[in-house]
């Protein structure tokens, strides 16, 4: 009988000391908890070759030496971005707390399109920091002799209209936002209506092809391409669509000089984590950031690519995106075709 | 001409230890890449930029071209022995390639194959390096009017890769280019036949269509027979001869088809967005059209395959032309090796050949010895790599099917694609079956966009005249009246072919 007590109180001896040793663990991991733990992943949402990828290629290994832990490179192609988009948006943490994803403005902003019928809003994303900007510039032939400049093309626009060809990327994308909102603003200055056609297409070099070769007369593009051809006197570059001049085409003037008010568009690519994702877990990412772009080797790798970095996060980084957000309204492509 | 001989002189600078040992690298991982299905040059390229970093400029960019000469010609590996091409360039080569593959002629196509991709290689090179500055000027002349054109030019060759039945034929041609207007439209933004499937609205991939069309189909079919058996047709294994080295009277007989086919890729080169994948169904359509009675186009004709492997070869040189002077890439290899360009502090035009004549000559040097050293390098592994022909169906038929899907999921990185590939394969394999022409499909994917754009473009810039504008260049002329001496020649020969008796239709 006392043998069978003496086994109980055993027994719960060992249960004790269980559930101590569980408590502890539990206490100590609430202590430490330690982040970074494990490697990163930060997915590109296109294929290995593009622009977003070649600048995450170069920004990943600096990254990986601030936060102590590697970084990988893990590319989501398809659905024009949307396929690796709509992971990001179903992160949660602690899941995904070592995954990071570049999101595309303005091309997310395709969610604003009630034809694609996507659930996903600005506010399905966790946006950690600006990454790179790119700000749209407009360029013409060196030898164009029907205008040197904005003002002469905004002339000839109006004399001629629908005869200049203005070459884009794609509707919706950050070109064709920014020459429609141009125009808009110019008209508002110049008096108008200012009537061009649009061709769209994907590359830059099938752009640059169709303006040498005459079949565009305009064309919209993003500066860190063409800074090169700026020097090359085969293009010129007639404005940027940025709030002050470009520091190496300091002979450019920016749209906002001719329409007198402010018009900003660019291409950029965030950062995002899980929506959820703890504070204390966003600020070490933050803080990691925010040194690798002042890293000195990368900064002179980012004058090599063309990539300008720039640091903006918290309520700055939502009224950017607010104000793509309205650009995007304002311009409204998805209603022509209804 | 002293220029020519001042030009020779950076010939030398390729043949330093770390350049040589760059090169050598950038053959074996291209021939490694460019061999499985899924895995391309253009991202082999993408993933060695940052190993890049380290290197000076002459020997980043040794590395990267030499990627991008080896992948274009190891994707005719597997397309020639597996008809599971590892590249789109590579898409005719699997025609031809295979059915000399199961009569036992491996070993000869692999040497053609070979000798046709090194020379046309060197030939793309010389004219890179001779004459790029005027030949960029050709670039320009290709506008939208002229883009739809060389789509259709691409487009009539369906006529002649139809073998069996040219209705069937051109079924398969249309349902490519159905196919080809699935995702987002650039053009308006409209979502066409994307079902509100996320998945769809990026289009469905060429990459899928390769490796599901061919890859996966193929190893669908090598499942049917006895698992033991190898893929050679019945007594046939004796036939299987291991010469590696190019015999003269082959490329005497091959001489004009090569000499043709070598043009053709040049020329298509240059035209930015057009590449290797086109110019191979251009230069083979253009060989079957010459048939003499007696060849056996569909069945195994050396003459196909050269055409096919010279043409695709041919490219690489010329399509850095626009890309060196330009800074237009003539397809999405030479976009990212023009990525890299920059990123070293190279930026296009014809300053680079002048103020960086040191670094941009050494490379064009080197991408001419690099498609040498690949041509040696290549007969010493084709030997091991034709053993593929003794393999049982069995192993094949699973190895195939691991590697399509591996492949397919390492290059999109989504399970979607996945699934689209899985549909293409099932797709190519009852078309296979059917006697449809699942290349004819492949080449309506590649085409339409490009016929596509070009079209809807045309009409754009021509503000209302279409007709009046096109009669106005003389490159759309020039391109409308090849088109037609194209489509009365083949009428011609079929007419001709038939009246001997000899008809195309004749039983497999």
């Amino acid at each position: 009988m006392s043998g069978t007590h003496s086994g109980r109180r055993c027994q719960l001896v060992v249960l004790l000391m269980f559930l101590a040793a569980i408590l502890c663990s539990a206490i100590t991991a609430r202590a430490e908890d330690p982040y970074p733990r494990k490697a990163f992943k930060l997915m590109v949402p296109w294929s290995p070759g593009g622009g977003t990828d070649r600048s995450a290629r170069a920004f990943a290994p600096v990254l990986a030496k601030y936060l102590g832990q590697p970084v990988g490179i893990i590319n989501v192609d398809g659905g024009g971005g949307w396929v690796g988009w709509a992971q990001a948006a179903k992160w949660t943490d602690p899941e995904n707390d070592h995954d990071l994803a570049y999101v595309n403005l303005p091309h997310i902003l395709s969610f604003l399109d009630p034809r694609l019928k996507r659930t996903e809003t600005l506010d399905s994303f966790g946006w950690l920091a600006l990454h790179t900007v790119d700000p749209c510039i407009w360029v013409i032939r060196e030898n164009e002799t029907r205008y040197r400049d904005v003002e002469g093309f905004v002339e000839y626009v109006k004399e001629n209209p629908g005869k200049v060809t203005f070459a884009v990327s794609g509707v919706g994308g950050d070109d064709h936002l920014g020459a429609v909102a141009g125009l808009r603003a110019l008209e508002e200055k110049y008096g108008g209506p200012l009537k061009v056609t649009f061709t769209y297409s994907n590359g830059d070099g099938e752009r640059i092809a169709a303006l040498l070769g005459g079949s565009a007369d305009v064309l919209g593009g993003n500066v860190a391409y063409y800074i090169a051809y700026a020097m090359e006197a085969q293009m010129k570059p007639i404005c940027v669509l940025a709030k002050q001049r470009v520091r190496d085409m300091p002979t450019v003037p920016t749209l906002a000089e001719y329409a007198g008010k402010p018009i900003v568009v660019s291409a950029a690519r965030y950062l995002a984590v899980a929506k959820n994702m703890p504070e204390y877990k966003r600020k070490i990412l933050l803080d990691a950031v925010q040194k690798a772009y002042a890293d000195p080797e990368y900064i002179i790798t980012c004058n090599k690519m063309g990539d300008v970095v720039q640091y903006v996060t918290g309520e700055d980084l939502r009224k950017q995106l607010e104000e793509f957000k309205a650009l995007a309204e304002s311009v409204a492509y998805w209603k022509d075709a209804q | 001409m002293h220029e020519v001989l001042a030009n020779l002189g950076y010939l030398l600078d390729v043949f330093t230890l770390y350049n040589m040992a760059a090169m050598l690298l950038g053959i074996c991982v291209g021939l490694v890449i460019g061999a499985i299905p899924g895995l391309n040059p253009p991202m082999a390229i993408a993933l060695l930029i940052p190993l890049s970093f380290q290197m000076p400029p002459a020997t980043a960019l040794i590395l990267l071209t030499s990627v991008y000469a080896a992948g274009m010609y190891g994707g005719s590996f597997s397309a020639i022995l597996l008809r599971a091409p590892g590249t789109s360039a590579s898409a005719a080569t699997a025609i031809e390639g295979w059915e000399m593959t199961i009569r036992g002629k491996a070993v000869q196509a692999v040497r053609v194959s070979t000798f046709a991709s090194v020379v046309g290689g060197v030939l793309s090179a010389l004219v890179l390096i001779l004459v790029a500055p005027p030949a960029a000027k050709v670039a320009l002349l290709f506008q939208p009017a002229e883009y739809f054109l060389v789509g259709l030019l691409g487009l009539v060759s369906i006529a002649s890769v139809s073998f069996k039945s040219l209705s069937k034929g051109l079924i398969s041609g249309f349902i490519g280019i159905v196919m080809s207007t699935v995702g987002i439209d650039m053009k308006s933004a409209f979502p066409r036949f994307t079902f509100d499937m996320m998945a769809l609205e990026g289009g469905l991939g060429i990459m899928p269509a390769i490796i599901g069309l061919f890859a996966l189909a193929q190893a669908l079919s090598i499942a049917e027979g006895d698992a033991s058996a190898t893929i050679l047709k019945t007594g046939e294994t004796h036939k299987v001869k291991w010469e590696l080295w190019p015999k003269w009277s082959e490329i005497v007989y091959l001489r004009w088809v090569l000499i043709r086919s070598w043009i053709i890729g040049i020329i298509i080169g240059i035209i930015p967005a057009a590449g290797g994948s086109v110019a191979q169904w251009i230069a083979y359509s253009d060989a079957i059209r010459r048939a003499k009675p007696g060849d056996c186009f569909g069945q195994g004709e050396i003459k196909g395959l050269a055409a096919c492997e010279a043409s695709n070869n041919a490219v690489t040189g010329t399509s850095m032309i626009p890309m060196f002077i330009l800074g237009i890439p003539g397809g999405i290899s030479a976009a990212v090796i023009m990525g890299a360009l920059m990123i070293h502090g190279l930026n296009p035009g014809m300053r680079l050949f002048t103020e960086s004549a040191g670094v941009v000559y050494p490379v064009m040097w080197g991408f001419l010895v690099a498609n040498i050293v690949m041509g040696f390098f290549s007969v010493w592994v084709a030997r091991s790599m034709a053993y593929v022909t003794f393999f049982p169906r069995g192993l094949l038929a699973p190895l195939i099917i691991t590697f399509s899907f591996a492949g397919q999921y390492a290059s999109s990185g989504n399970i979607y694609d996945v699934w689209v590939m899985m549909f293409f394969g099932i797709l190519g394999y009852v078309m296979e079956k059917f006697d449809f022409v699942p290349a004819a499909t492949l080449l309506g994917l590649i085409l339409g966009p490009i016929c596509e754009a070009g079209f809807r473009d045309w009409f754009i810039v021509s503000h209302g005249n279409p007709v009046s504008y096109l009669l106005g260049r003389p490159m759309a002329d020039a391109l409308l009246a090849l088109l037609a001496v194209m489509l009365w020649y083949s009428i011609q020969h079929k007419r001709r072919l038939k009246s001997r008796g000899s008809v195309a239709e004749e039983p497999a």
